[in-house]
This record gives structure tokens, C-alpha cells and sequence, in this order.
């Protein structure tokens, strides 16, 4: 069966001319193919997950896991068609479109004041869509003794904030590192956390993000999942999951119509993705209103 | 005594939803204390470590292979419990489970053969192959239940136009629900048969009209759902018509009840036309429609769902029709004084956490009809596809609305959580059980902080349902929730409740202004 292939990245579409590679694992809604020489990690989604780094959307399928792909099969490109012959399942990357998971940089569209206002009102929405699982309580504020991941992360994240108001790198680096691989799931909370961080942080063209990106990729192989070190590199080269880039455009943009649905949307990712991802994000944007304040004060 | 054990399964890749749903069900067990699935990473080796379980990751396991830890009261248990998360993630990687010694029909083909006289097919296959299994069945002169959805509407234009040259009914994609002579198919309530047939675009709208008609004594020839997206301007009301057409021709039947969503204007004129001057009695639901184009073809507009079940009883009866409407009703008016007399200064919103989609919808009309289009209140349909990414819906799985009920009772704005519990074939086995300590819990944070939450809901079913009608309604009223009969008058109560809450504001504002106004 060939699958309609609604939308595919660049750099996807570059290696589809010639790739080797296998099922990583297989989801609801996505499927991993870890490539090699060079190595990269594709994700096969559908079409309703929204763009992804180093993605391929595809339509007409309910369920990834009914397709009978699985867990250790080649997966073969070569001119712009991606097979996966045991399952009998080919996509045609040919003239699908291109969606970039670069993030836009905020212009300088709002005032640090909307910026907070906004932010607040963002926040607002995801505290109230947030189940209590993953890293939601950072974002709550509830007292979540019983759960040693919140516990453990806790002052790693107080130590983020700390060094985005000061500056300072070498702390930030640390607390960053820290957090790479804690919690559950195929990308730890700690990783989707980080992810939504270096949104916030490329966002707002903040000059900590570079060096952050740098320590977190050169720590993530090493301290998480295949998966979630995957996406951390994706995050530190300023690639972002299209729910992503939604939230920030709309925050970027002021409390428009869409900033309700956007937080809504990115909230509801994953079991705890989404919400974990929110809690890094606004940290970083919480940053920025701290430093436009601290400039207009001196 | 706490002993603790753990297994390393190498290179499993496996979501989150999924570790801690297994996570929760070891935890079930019992004698065991704590349980956890996380990858070994170091920084989760560390967490394991301060919690005292680092035993469990024997075995130098890396990021990407999976510990299990448990700690239980003694070996044995830990033990079982390793034993079962095995299980659950062997039957998690796609194994199917127990053999069964007759293999199912794997084919339609197989399937007519078992039964030669079938004349329905229920087709629920991703929705790629759904249209092809579709075509076969209406090719072997099937009806077809097509429960599927990611099926294109030009996929469902053509199968509905092919059933139509064939004299056969597609419902759906999408379909949820219908009752077919007295055969429930998808999620369906447990309703005896009677006079009243239903044709519906609309699941919990076809369940709360059917389950009210059994409520008032009547019962239901057939509830042929369509799909929800069949009064869409491309489909053109395909299975619409042609449910009138079977309804209005069956013998069975003597009363007809039309149900849907908001549908497209053009669909709208020409269903109306399709039952102007209809030989049996026609009740018309469309939410938010216009009730004078549907007087015009000498059918009777329902504003509600209740309304039309009221509205189809009593016609079916030969009775005067009295059409219900909750938002004037004096009795419930007292009811929402009363309870707003409850709440703090500054509670004045409504929360709705709903499960099914058109009841979500028929609440938002309501609560508009009684407090005006100003209001920004939050009904949220948590079936929706924004929440059901990754998730079972709802009706099947509580844990999300439980968490948004957990964490609405942390709004300060918050008087009223406003809900629908739904039974029925399909439906959780024991939704009011699953949904009381949340609202407990809710219940209890918010009085923490000095406030009062109202809960008010309405249960969608039958006492014939599997869950019992009357024991789910006992154990929600004994969690302090207040009861309705409808989701109608479950949000007008709501509504009343917030109407009430606004006005002790205002006059409380007045009498703390007063003594000022003549300093």
C-alpha cells in the first residue's frame, strides 16, 4: 500500500534519494525509522500530529500501529519513495509539500508588557487543560511530593530560571544537562522540557541559546533515549514541532483569536509531551520579560 | 517488609501513556506497594536510586532499555507483578493474547457464510481500508455500519450514492451509535422496542433522545445513526433521506425523530422538504435550528433533546404535546438560588467537562438561552480529537476528565462543573464510580480554599444499561453532585445557579457600596 504523504521536511526529502535504515518502534500515531550513515531519526506521523522535525505526514490512516509495520524492519529510500517492504508499505515523498521545522525568530512585534500579558493568559489555558501527569505541577504549582521526577526536577528548573535572569551561563548549561533523560516516557519529560526551553530561547533571539543548544547536544546521546536525544538535537539546531511554532507565533503576536486553541493544541500532545514542553516554554519567555524589564530599568 | 525487584527490558520503546497505564495496573495489585516503568537513563537511575529502588535496575541497563521496578511486601508479589508487566508489554508490542479455539471470521465472505442471512455489516478497520470493506458489503447487499473514521468525503459520497442506487443504508463513517430492531450496534443504550424511530447525525444526541423516550415509558422501533459529517453541504444528507424514507415506510414505526448537529442550510431545506406532509408525524432537533422553517412542513421543532423525546411520546400517545423547557421552569430557578446562596464572592463560571460532543453542544445552547451570548463559559467536549490524541475517549477511559475536574477546582472563577456521564453498551463499565473521588477530590480542594464547587450532571442511559441507571445516579448524588434527568436541564441549572451567583454579586456590590455613597 502507498501512503499519501501530505507534507514532508527538507532534510527528509534530501535523504529520500538514497537511505538505509529500520523501524525504530511504532506508535498510535507515529512511526520512528532510525537512518543510518549518517545517522538521523524520521518520524512517519499522521497527518493530525501536525509538522514535525525531520518528519513525513501522512493521511488516510487511523492507526500507524495497524499498518503492520514493526519494531526492526528495513526501511529503504531511494528516489524520493521510502519502502518498508515487509509491511508492504511505501510513501512517495514526489511533490509533496515542504514544511520547514525551523523556528522563526519573535520580530519585534510586542512590547515586553503584552509579551508578559500574554504569557500570563497562555499559561492560564495550559494550567487549566493540564492533567497532573509529567512535569504539569512545575506548571501548576501543585505540591507534588509524592512524584520523585517533579521532586527531582524542581531545582534544576529554579536553577534555569536563576541563570536567565543573571546570565549566567555556566549555571544554566548545568541545570540544563541535568534534566536531559529525567521522567518518563520515550522522550523523558525532562527532554520535552528542555525542548520547549530552546523554543523560547531561539525565539527570542537569546544570546544564552546557543550555548545552552550546544551543552544539551553534546550531553544528550550519552544521557537519554535514542528518541529523545533525537529531538533535543533537532532543538538545539532550532527545529521545533509545527504545535510549537503555533504557541510561539501566537504569543509572539499578542493575545489573538488562536492563542486559546494553539496552548490547547500543544498542551494535548503526547500523554505528557505537550504539557512538559509548555512548562520549558514559558520558563524561556518568562526569561525575556525579565530582561526587556531589566533593560528599560537601567 | 519491603521487597523490591525489578526487570530490564532491552531497546523497548514505548510511550508514556502506556507505562503509566501499566504502572497503575501493577500498583492494582495486590501486596504491591509502588511500581514504575522508566527508561534508565541516569538521571531516572538517580530518581530510582533516592527512592530507595535501585535495586530494580540490576543489570548496567542504558537509555534506551526499560526497567521495571516494584516494591511490595514480600518476594512473591514483587515477583507476580514483574510477571504480569511482562504480559502487558508483550500484549502492548501487538501480541493477541489468549488463543481462541473457533478463529473469528477473518473475511466478510467468512462472515456470510456463518450467517448467510445477514443483510448488516459493522465495518470498523482504519479508515484506508474502510471504503474498500464498505463497497464489498454494499456489492453483497449489506447495510453497512461503518464505525471508521479518516474516510474522505468523496469516499463517503460515493458509498452513500452507491447505496442509494442499491436501496441500502451506509451509516456513517464515524458512526457511534444506532439500535437497529432492537440490536444495539456501537455505543448504544439498552431501550425497549416501541412506536418511535430515530434517524440521527448525532451519537450522544441519538443516546440521550432514545434513553429519555424509554425513560417516559415509550421505546424505539429503530435509531439509524448517519455520521456526523451526512448533513454536510458535499454529502448532501444522503442517509438522512434515506433513513426518512425506511422510517416513514416501516410499519413499526409511528413516529419520526430527526437529530442533528448545526447542518448546512441547503441540507436543511431539502430534509425539510423530504417530510413536508408526511404521513406520520415528524419531530424535528436540529440544535440551534429554526423552529418556524420546520412549523412550515407541519413538523414539530424540539429545541432540545428532551424536548423531542417529550415532543415523540405524546404524539406517539395520541396526547397533547407539552414541550419541556427548563429555563423557566420555576422549580429549577429555586434550585439554582438555593445552591448559588453556596458559593464564595467571585464564583461565577461555568465549567463543562463533557464526554459526548452533541451533548457539549446542547449545553453551550442552553446556558446561552438563559444568561445571553456575552458569557465566556468553558464547555469543553473532551471526546474532541484536540484531547483524544493518544487517548481513549472518554466514555471508555475517565482518567482525563478526572484530571481536569482535579484541576478546574483551582479556579477561583469556577461555581458550577457541569458534566454528562454516559452509559450504555461500549461506555465504561462503571462511569459514576470512576468519576466520584475526582469530584471528591475537586469538591474537597476548592472548600480548602474557602470556596464552594457545585457539580451538576446528568446520566445518559437506562436502568437496562449494563452500568443501571439508578446506581450510577445513587452513587454521583451520594458524592454531593446535584442530579438532573437531562443534559437540558442539567446546563439550564447550571446556568440558573450562575444567573443567581452574578446577581448576590451585583446586590452584595450595591450594599457594600451604599454606606460609601453618602460619605
Amino acid at each position: 500500500m502507498t501512503l499519501a504523504v501530505t507534507r514532508v521536511t527538507p532534510d527528509v526529502a534530501a535523504r529520500a534519494a538514497a537511505f538505509r535504515g529500520r523501524v525504530q518502534s511504532v506508535h498510535r500515531a507515529a512511526a520512528y525509522l532510525a537512518i543510518e550513515d549518517p545517522p538521523a531519526l524520521f518520524v512517519v506521523a499522521l497527518d493530525s500530529v501536525g509538522g514535525q522535525p525531520g518528519g513525513i505526514l501522512v493521511s488516510g490512516v487511523g492507526d500507524i500501529r495497524d499498518l503492520g509495520i514493526r519494531a526492526g524492519m528495513p526501511a529503504v529510500a531511494g528516489d524520493s519513495r521510502i519502502a518498508i517492504a515487509d509491511a508492504g508499505i511505501r510513501l512517495d515523498l514526489a511533490g509533496a509539500p515542504m514544511w520547514s521545522a525551523t523556528l522563526p525568530v519573535f520580530a519585534d512585534v510586542v512590547s515586553a508588557e503584552v509579551l508578559a500579558q500574554t504569557l500570563r493568559l497562555a499559561r492560564g489555558v495550559a494550567r487549566r487543560g493540564a492533567s497532573g501527569r509529567g512535569f504539569a505541577p512545575l506548571l501548576v504549582g501543585r505540591d507534588a511530593a509524592d512524584d520523585p521526577f517533579v521532586r527531582a526536577a524542581r531545582p534544576h528548573l529554579a536553577a534555569i530560571r536563576r541563570a536567565l535572569d543573571t546570565g549566567d551561563a555556566e549555571c544554566l548549561c548545568e541545570a540544563a544537562v541535568s534534566l536531559i533523560g529525567l521522567g518518563v516516557g520515550l522522550t523523558p519529560s525532562g527532554d520535552d522540557l528542555l525542548v520547549g526551553l530552546m523554543a523560547g530561547l531561539f525565539a527570542t533571539a537569546n544570546p544564552l541559546a546557543p550555548i545552552v543548544a550546544a551543552a544539551v547536544e553534546s550531553a544528550a546521546d550519552e544521557r537519554t533515549t535514542t528518541i529523545g536525544a533525537a529531538s533535543l538535537r533537532r532543538a538545539a539546531d532550532g527545529e521545533f514541532a509545527e504545535r510549537l511554532h503555533d504557541v510561539v507565533r501566537a504569543i509572539g503576536t499578542g493575545a489573538g483569536p488562536d492563542l486559546d486553541a494553539t496552548v490547547r493544541r500543544a498542551a494535548a500532545c503526547g500523554s505528557t509531551s505537550g504539557i512538559d514542553t509548555l512548562v520549558g516554554l514559558f520558563v524561556a519567555l518568562d526569561g525575556a520579560v525579565t530582561a526587556a524589564a531589566i533593560a528599560v530599568a537601567s | 517488609m519491603t521487597v523490591v525487584r525489578g526487570a530490564v527490558h532491552r531497546n523497548s520503546y514505548r510511550d508514556s501513556v502506556e507505562l503509566m497505564g501499566i504502572a497503575a495496573q501493577l500498583e492494582q495489585l495486590a501486596d504491591v506497594r509502588r511500581a514504575g516503568l522508566v527508561m534508565a537513563t541516569a538521571a531516572n537511575l538517580g530518581v530510582l536510586v533516592e527512592a530507595g529502588l535501585s535495586e530494580a535496575a540490576a543489570g548496567d541497563p542504558g537509555p534506551n532499555d526499560l526497567v521495571v521496578a516494584v516494591a511490595a511486601s514480600d518476594g512473591a508479589a514483587a515477583d507476580a507483578a514483574l510477571t504480569r508487566a511482562a504480559t502487558l508489554l508483550a500484549a502492548g508490542a501487538g501480541s493477541t493474547g489468549a488463543t481462541v479455539e473457533t478463529p473469528a471470521a477473518q473475511t466478510l465472505a467468512d462472515g456470510l457464510r456463518e450467517l448467510p442471512d445477514a443483510n448488516l455489516a459493522l465495518i470498523s478497520t482504519p479508515g484506508t481500508y474502510a471504503t474498500a470493506e464498505s463497497l464489498k458489503a454494499l456489492k453483497r447487499g449489506l447495510n453497512v455500519f461503518l464505525f471508521s473514521d479518516n474516510v474522505s468525503v468523496e469516499d463517503e459520497v460515493e458509498l452513500k450514492t452507491l447505496a442509494l442506487e442499491r436501496g441500502l443504508l451506509v451509516m456513517g463513517p464515524d458512526c457511534g451509535t444506532a439500535i437497529v430492531a432492537g440490536v444495539p450496534l456501537g455505543f448504544a443504550n439498552a431501550v425497549r422496542r416501541g412506536p418511535i424511530g430515530l434517524a440521527a447525525a448525532s451519537g450522544t444526541g441519538l443516546q440521550q433522545v432514545a434513553s429519555l423516550i424509554h425513560r417516559l415509558g415509550s421505546g424505539v422501533s429503530h435509531a439509524l445513526g448517519t455520521g456526523g459529517r451526512d448533513l454536510d453541504e458535499r454529502v448532501g444528507g444522503r442517509t438522512m433521506l434515506a433513513a426518512i424514507a425506511a422510517l416513514m415506510a416501516d410499519p413499526s414505526t409511528g413516529v419520526v425523530v430527526l437529530i442533528s448537529k448545526p447542518p448546512a442550510a441547503s441540507v436543511v431545506a431539502s430534509i425539510l422538504d423530504a417530510v413536508r406532509g408526511a404521513q406520520k408525524p415528524v419531530v424535528v432537533n436540529f440544535l440551534g435550528g429554526d423552529a418556524a422553517a420546520v412549523r412550515a412542513v407541519g413538523a414539530h421543532p424540539a429545541a432540545t433533546f428532551e424536548a423531542a423525546a417529550a415532543i415523540a411520546v405524546a404524539l406517539s400517545r395520541g396526547e397533547s404535546v407539552a414541550v419541556p423547557d427548563p429555563a423557566t421552569d420555576p422549580l429549577l430557578a429555586g434550585a439554582g438560588h438555593d445552591a448559588a446562596a453556596r458559593l464564595a464572592p467571585g464564583q461565577r463560571a461555568i465549567r463543562g467537562l463533557f464526554s459526548g460532543g452533541s451533548l457539549a453542544g446542547e449545553a453551550k445552547l442552553v446556558i446561552h438561552s438563559v444568561l445571553g451570548p456575552d458569557r465566556h463559559d468553558e464547555i469543553l467536549d473532551l471526546g474532541d480529537d484536540e484531547y483524544t490524541v493518544g487517548r481513549p475517549h472518554p466514555m471508555i477511559d475517565p482518567r482525563l476528565r478526572n484530571e481536569q475536574i482535579v484541576a478546574t477546582a483551582g479556579d477561583p472563577d469556577v461555581a458550577v462543573v457541569l458534566l454528562d456521564v454516559v452509559l450504555g453498551y461500549g461506555s465504561h463499565p462503571d462511569p459514576a464510580d470512576a468519576l466520584a473521588p475526582a469530584i471528591a477530590d475537586a469538591m474537597a480542594l476548592a472548600t480548602s480554599s474557602g470556596r464552594h464547587l457545585l457539580v451538576v450532571a446528568s446520566v445518559c442511559g437506562t436502568d437496562d444499561d449494563p452500568q443501571g441507571l439508578a446506581r450510577q445516579e445513587r452513587i454521583l448524588a451520594q458524592t454531593g453532585v446535584i442530579l438532573e434527568s437531562s443534559n437540558a436541564r442539567a446546563a439550564a441549572l447550571a446556568a440558573l445557579i450562575a444567573r443567581a451567583a452574578a446577581e448576590r454579586t451585583a446586590s452584595g456590590t450595591i450594599a457594600a457600596l451604599a454606606p460609601g455613597a453618602g460619605d
